[in-house]
């Protein structure tokens, strides 16, 4: 019931770095008119705006403007902009029952497909690209998704293979480094990227590309080092322990000091102007990069699994930098700093050396099979400074998962896929004891759910006067929570099924509460009955229900007049 | 001609050494039974609980309760494995109360309950709870119930490169009521994963760490404090029992036990246990209430030690109301780390094993053994009694008169620890008790060891060795070791010299015991480490290398590559939260190298561990947590592969790399 498995890879467990790494740097195809692609046929049109309902047979509804694509069945469009190697990045929405692909230069092609329900991965499953993804990672119909790509059309030493390197799906990493055979010689130009339609309707939006190159349009030169002893969490430096001059830049010039800070100056010189991006990957309390004098990336608490990054608009010539980093004294010191550009791959500004590969980890998974799995854990959301200690988790067969606070009476997260990531609490001493969602992760409020207010325009609390009393399972194994909140008992039931996870929240006694359903920048209910919060997830009530959207603090609130028993159902 | 008589009786003498020791072996007394666990089943034990019906249940690391039937491996000897809860959070103990069991998860005691009858749970009540700074150290340990039917629970401290207490009562033993309520009770405590009654009064054990110079036991009786200063942060609780202040402890160095003479409140521990010489890291204990089905030591306590895979046996007396007494070796060779050891139904003792990421002499990750009395009787120490001028040690079985009258065949010691805040704490004021008399019993079953009272010091462990005596069977003492931690002296009769067997002439016996006696040498740098980089090096070292360490008994770089010749600066980062050294050895000299430093006893801490012999070539002292040594050298001339190893006893079979000298 439990697998536990060697990836060697460890950028696939640094959850955090998912989180932190921002979509940058492609260079948007423009969508004013059908301009940038060639021969297009009366399949594909410009929208402003579209919309459909998560329903079977739901039609896809759009309105006149700019910025969106929407194609149906027939010929495919390909882009005027020729391409090799590739990263690629788009926004999509798909009508219930569509299907189609993106493609790719060099005549692969990635699928994606309403298969939010699919109950195995396979060759209908979003992601496909002739070896099925690791995951599902599709949303239902009606949300805009996302999918990125990291595609070597050619690889010099393996003429036969073009490679993906990475295919998220809606951030999910659903392949990585998955070789596949090509039939024919790429065009020296590169070649046309583009999507067709098999089935349904599809939208794009936001599509961008970066047509990567090798070339090093920035250097460092006139590198020299201080090297202060300090002590690590120390906020200024002034103890020069030595300094010197080397060609690049590596934190080994500390001589196995435990304490320091280290300090680099020095001159970037930059051959094309453009916006540029900086990643800094290190073992320590901070790293901060300054260029002209101003802040870049600046780095906190770090452990060598998470990077950095910040952009900076840079004219051609010279410009002056400044690297301050410090080491954990208990842990081994770990230095790099990269740079890429729109066209051009990251490349290394540090020396090899500087930034050892840290140990690779087992991947330790829990995966219910028969029945519902638990774990309870401490769990950081994203955002979030401190842990929250009383969590528990729950997997279902079916793929729909959930954390709840059991402080707080709250739900935290919710995720489809593959249940839970504990290499952090079972490997090893296990330091963090943190459990990492391993799906498609919806932000659900972190607040109580639900909480005794005077009335309905009484600020929500982050954490109701509730105590967690236990929880009972039921036949199929499902818990279901019990907590007193003013004198009475709730019962909280979430219960998975195809369809979404459902929750049922009852007491037997005691005055009115609120519950609160959902918390997010944009609410907006699509019928009677039906919310859809941002573009992460569906809400779906009993039509009858006195559900209120309301305005708090920068957000929407979904709440709902609690008095005996309340039910409601999340999928996406 | 010569040589080949010499070696000729070099081998009969081997022989001889080995009839014996065959007859001598702990297999012969106590046998080993280990529980076959199905592979898919990771049993990284937390709580041990035996069922009347004959079922063994687990509770589990990965938060899981296994029942295990037929755990007497009866029959066709195959026990059976059903999951009986899981989602639990660490659960570090499980009670059995009839209809439901009580787990301790990280923040709460849950309630499990079968309400159908289908051999899982579907009841988990939240019992009690408590807030959690989300440190990985707060571990929550219990309950366990007391002979009068109250139950206790421990909370042990977070590590943030010290102890220390981020969440209320964390630190401390708590009484649980039935009510679910959290009484406090004491504090001092660090890293209490084992505790219980003995005769009824509270005792848990601590491990090796700020504070702490030592493992040790501690009698807790309301109110007291046992040394670690975390926990007083929540002294000034309304419901705290201790009325210590943070600011009232000292930090000097001196041992525990003059501290508490001007500090009203500390706890000086019953029982010490020398540091890798008794185990490392003490774990849980049990009263021996088997009434002899367990051997010949009911009454006893059985002390489990996760580092080492070993249990030590102890023996406590009362003196002026002070518990006290003595520790011995009694049984290795476990399979992994042991943190929980229950009773059978037949007497036998099964003892519950993780290595928890901290590795552990017995190589397995996890494991559940039987610990089973074969029916003979071993010689041994039975208990060391304190006497007003020196002790009384009974024995087993009776002695061989002639062997136990000579003085030759015991040595005395003692020595103690400092109490700071300092991580550990080498072995300090050591010194050799000479002996003035020997006062053997009639029946051959108690031997009195007579000593001039000044040299008994109150506070200190008191090493008693008795390995000349042979058994009126001719066997030695199967661990002629005890350690006797003496709080008070008995008020008893001294022994006149007319009862003597044998007077000792102290001239006489002190030539023994002097090469036997510990130095404590500081270890300034020596050949073998140098610490200041050699004046004729002109500040250049060919080649620096940083080496440090990582949790799992590991150093961070299991290879290094050196010019043959060339001058190295290597600095030692210890980043682990234990003791760590690093010796360079000659090639193929590890295990020797090693297995030397387990063996150093008494002088290991003296010696960093580091044993006097030509297979060394370099090496650092014991270097702290979060500390660092640097030493200097220049590698040796002839290429090969040599070793580098951490001799701290019980590290080296896992801690080493490769020195590869090239040309």
């Amino acid at each position: 019931m439990r697998k536990n498995f060697f990836k060697l890879s460890f950028l696939f467990l640094a959850t955090p770095m998912l989180v932190l790494a921002q979509k940058g740097n492609y260079t948007p195809l423009p969508l004013k008119d059908l301009s940038a692609f060639e021969n297009t046929s009366s399949n594909w049109s410009v929208k402003g705006d579209v919309s459909v309902l998560p329903s079977a047979n739901a039609k896809l509804k759009s309105k006149p403007g700019e910025g969106i694509l929407v194609g149906t069945s027939g010929e495919a469009i390909i882009s005027k902009v020729k391409a090799k190697d590739l990263r690629f990045s788009a926004d999509f929405m798909l009508a219930p029952g569509a299907s189609g692909y993106v493609l790719l230069p060099g005549g692969q092609k990635i699928l994606i497909s309403d298969s939010y329900k699919d109950p195995q991965i396979g060759t209908s499953t979003s992601g496909f690209a002739g070896i099925s993804p690791i995951q599902n990672a599709s949303k239902a119909p009606g949300l805009w998704q996302n999918i990125e790509i990291n595609f070597d059309a050619s690889l010099p030493d393996n003429p036969k293979s073009s490679r993906i390197n990475t295919l998220k799906i809606n951030d999910v990493t659903v392949q990585e480094t998955a070789y596949l055979p090509v039939n024919k010689l790429l065009n020296a130009d590169g070649e046309s990227f583009g999507f067709k339609v098999n089935s349904g309707t599809m939208a794009f939006r936001n599509i961008g590309y970066q047509l990567l190159e090798n070339s090093k349009p920035l250097t460092v030169s006139d590198l020299k080092f201080k090297v202060y002893k300090d002590s690590w969490d120390s906020k200024t430096y002034e103890k020069l322990d030595h300094e010197g001059t080397t060609k690049m830049i590596t934190q080994e010039v500390t001589n196995g000091l435990k304490e320091f800070h280290l300090v680099y100056t020095g001159a970037i010189e930059v051959s094309e102007t453009g916006e540029y991006i900086f990643t800094t990957i290190y073992s320590g309390p901070l790293c901060t990069l300054e260029i002209d004098g101003k802040p870049v990336v600046e780095g906190g608490q770090s452990t060598s699994q998470e990077s950095h990054r910040g952009n900076i608009s840079l004219s051609k010539g010279s410009h002056s930098f400044k690297l301050h980093y410090a080491r954990f004294p208990w842990r081994s010191p770990a230095l790099g700093l990269k740079v890429e550009k729109a066209g051009i791959r990251a490349y290394d500004l540090h020396m090899l050396s500087s930034l050892p590969v840290p140990d690779p980890k087992p991947y330790m998974s829990v995966t219910p099979e028969m029945k519902p799995e638990m774990v309870r854990s401490f769990v950081l959301l994203p955002g979030e400074i401190a842990k929250r200690t009383k969590c528990i988790s729950v997997g279902s067969p079916n793929g729909w998962n959930y954390t709840m606070d059991l402080d707080r009476g709250a739900l935290v997260q919710a995720w489809r896929g593959q249940f839970a990531d504990v290499t952090e609490m079972w490997y090893q001493r296990g330091e963090p004891q943190l459990l990492y969602p391993a799906g498609l992760t919806v932000p659900v409020s972190g607040k109580s759910s639900f909480a005794k207010l005077a009335n309905d325009s009484t600020i929500w609390p982050d954490s109701a006067n509730v105590a967690f009393k236990g929880y009972t399972l039921n036949g199929t194994g499902f818990p279901a929570f019990r907590y007193e909140i003013d004198n009475s008992i709730v019962t909280d039931e979430l219960v998975s099924s195809n369809a979404g996870i459902t929750r049922t929240l009852s007491k037997s006694s005691g005055g009115e509460l609120f519950a609160l359903l959902a918390e997010a920048k944009k609410i907006i209910e699509l019928e009677k009955g039906l919310f859809q919060i941002n573009d992460d997830y569906f809400i779906r009530t009993d039509k009858k229900s006195k559900v209120t959207i309301r305005n708090s603090a920068n957000k929407q609130e979904l709440i709902l007049p609690f008095t005996s028993q309340i039910s409601y159902t999340l999928f996406w | 001609m010569k040589k080949l008589i010499l070696s000729t009786l070099a081998s009969l003498a081997c022989v001889s050494i080995y009839a014996q020791s065959k007859i001598k072996s702990e297999d012969d007394y106590y046998r080993i039974v280990t529980i076959p666990i199905p592979e898919e089943v990771k049993l990284e034990v937390g709580g041990l609980a035996t069922l009347p019906d004959g079922r063994l249940a687990v509770s589990t690391r990965r938060g899981e309760v296994w029942m295990i039937g037929n755990p007497y491996l009866k029959g066709n000897g195959r026990p059976t494995f059903n999951r009986f809860a899981s989602g639990l959070h660490e659960p570090l103990g499980i009670l059995y109360r009839g209809k439901d069991f009580l787990v301790t998860q990280r923040g709460e005691v849950t309630r499990l309950e079968d309400t159908n009858n289908d051999g899982v749970a579907d009841v988990y009540d939240s019992f009690a709870k408590w807030p959690l700074s989300g440190n990985y150290h707060q571990y929550s340990y219990g309950p366990v119930a007391m002979p009068n039917g109250e139950m206790i629970i421990t909370l042990n401290l977070d590590w943030i490169g010290h102890g220390a207490s981020q969440s209320k009562w964390r630190g401390w033993l708590l009484k649980l009521g039935n009510d679910g309520s959290l009484t406090p009770w004491a504090t001092g405590l660090r890293s209490p994963s084992g505790f219980g009654s003995y005769q009824g009064d509270i005792f848990y054990t601590e491990n090796q760490g700020d504070w702490v110079g030592s493992g040790r036991m501690t009698h807790l009786a309301k109110g007291d404090f046992a040394g670690n200063p975390a926990g007083l942060r929540w002294s000034g609780e309304p419901d705290s029992p201790v009325k210590l202040k943070p600011s009232d402890i000292p930090d000097t160095g001196e041992p525990l036990y003059d501290v508490a003479k001007r500090v009203p409140g500390i706890k000086p521990p019953a029982i010490w246990f020398p540091h890798t010489i008794l185990g490392i890291s003490t774990s849980d204990f049990k009263e021996d209430v088997t009434n002899g089905q367990f051997g010949p030591f009911a009454g006893q306590m059985f002390v489990g030690d996760q580092g080492h895979s070993i249990i030590t046996r102890v023996d406590m007396e009362k003196v002026n109301n002070v518990w006290q007494g003595a520790v011995f070796a009694f049984k290795e060779g476990f399979e992994s780390g042991i943190i929980r050891m229950v009773w059978g139904l037949d007497g036998s003792m099964f003892v519950g094993q993780t290595s928890r990421g901290w590795s552990a002499t017995g190589k397995e990750q996890f494991g559940v053994q039987r610990l089973v009395w074969t029916g003979k009787m071993p010689f041994e120490m039975k208990n060391i009694k304190s006497k007003a001028d020196g002790f009384e040690i009974t024995f087993t079985q009776p002695v061989d008169k002639e062997t136990a009258k000579d003085p030759n065949a015991y040595q005395m010691n003692s020595f103690n620890y400092k109490y700071h805040h300092t991580y550990g704490s080498p072995i300090i004021n050591t010194e050799a008790i000479p002996l003035k008399g020997i006062i053997v019993s009639e029946d051959g079953l108690k031997v009195r060891l007579v000593v001039d009272p000044a040299h008994l010091r109150k506070g200190y462990i008191h090493e008693v060795k008795t390995m000349g005596i042979k058994s009126t069977e001719n066997l030695s003492v199967l661990h002629p070791t005890g350690y006797y931690t003496l709080n008070e002296i008995a008020t008893t009769d001294l022994a006149k010299e007319n009862q003597f067997t044998t007077k000792v002439d102290n001239a006489k016996a002190m030539d023994h015991s002097k090469h036997t006696a510990m130095e404590v040498t500081t270890t300034p740098s020596s050949k073998k480490r140098v610490t200041n980089m050699p004046a004729d090096w002109k500040n250049k070292p060919d080649q620096v290398i940083i080496i440090g360490t990582i949790p799992g008994l590991k150093f961070d770089i299991s290879e290094i590559q050196v010019k043959a010749g060339s001058k190295v600066k290597l600095v030692f980062n210890n980043n682990d939260d234990m003791l760590h050294n690093l010796v360079i050895t000659k090639p193929g000299a590890l295990n020797a190298v090693g297995e030397a430093g387990l063996n150093l006893g008494l002088k290991g801490s003296a010696l960093n561990y580091v044993p006097d012999m030509p297979e060394v070539l370099f090496h650092s002292n014991i270097v702290e947590p979060e500390k660092s040594e640097t030493i200097y050298f220049v590698a040796p001339e002839v290429p090969g592969t040599y070793q580098y190893v951490c001799t701290f006893p019980g590290h080296y079979t896992l801690m080493n790399g490769k020195l590869k000298v090239s040309k």
